[in-house]
């Protein structure tokens, strides 16, 4: 009969695999040291510590998964935003510069 | 000077694709994933539903889940996130009944309405730039 420590060691490498395996294939660029999605995998190692032995452990593991990659995902998309963000200010340094050259360039 | 005004018209062609690309390849594939669950504990709470209406809140479930598998854009953002709502009360259902059955424990309850929970920011970033999923 495995230990509770030894259960939750196993599920949190099971978990850990499964999110990086997910995020390669799901072409995420998945930053393990992102530390607002490490303290969610922490949380959710210590909310599965406390469903050891009861009934449906294996669907708290489960859960508890999806939730990191919904986490992870979702911190990839407000990345890309901010991405973004410094693009358009970019673009619009970009072109408040041609529209200053523009009439020079013109003439 | 063609190519010096090309640039920025560029740059402005690119812009909200990052995010968009995050969305469609990153967010709804593990929306898809954490579906599989959540659909599970939805239809555990149509279970609970008086007879008469259990096969409508069926089809509602099963719509849901099938407009987040295919992935459509379009349908995720004017379909399913109008019957998010009453998908949602019915996984939080599902999951109480599967407490008072004891088919799962507390703590693995609280598991799984987490999980709902985190769909539903998931869904909401979707839809629109969501601050929350930055805390």
């Amino acid at each position: 009969m495995p230990t509770k420590e030894q259960v939750l060691e196993e599920a949190g490498k099971q978990i850990l695999m499964e999110i990086s395996f997910r995020a390669s294939e799901l072409g995420a660029n998945f930053d393990a040291g992102a530390e607002d999605v490490v303290r969610f995998i922490s949380a959710k190692a210590s909310e599965l510590s406390l469903a050891v032995g009861e009934p449906g452990f294996d669907a708290a593991v489960i859960a508890a998964r999806d939730s990191v990659l919904l986490k992870a995902a979702g911190r990839a998309v407000v990345e890309a935003e901010s991405f973004d963000e410094t693009l358009k200010e970019t673009a619009r340094s970009s072109l408040s510069i041609v529209a200053k050259l523009l009439p020079i360039m013109l003439m | 000077m063609r190519h010096s005004l090309l640039f920025p018209a560029a740059i402005v062609i690119t812009v909200g694709c990052a995010g968009q690309s995050a969305r469609e390849e990153v967010l709804v594939p593990a929306m898809r994933l954490a579906s599989h669950g959540i659909e599970q504990d939805a239809y555990a709470g149509v279970e609970t539903l008086p007879a008469e209406i259990q096969e409508a809140n069926r089809t509602i479930v099963g719509r849901f889940f099938s407009i987040i598998r295919e992935g459509d854009d379009a349908g995720i953002r004017l379909d399913a996130i109008g019957s998010w709502g009453r998908v949602r009360e019915l996984a939080e259902l599902g999951v109480s009944a599967k407490l008072e059955d004891e088919i799962v424990g507390d703590q693995v309850a609280a598991l799984l309405l987490g999980r709902i929970s985190d769909f539903d920011k998931a869904l909401r970033a979707y839809i629109t730039r969501s601050p929350a999923l930055v805390d």
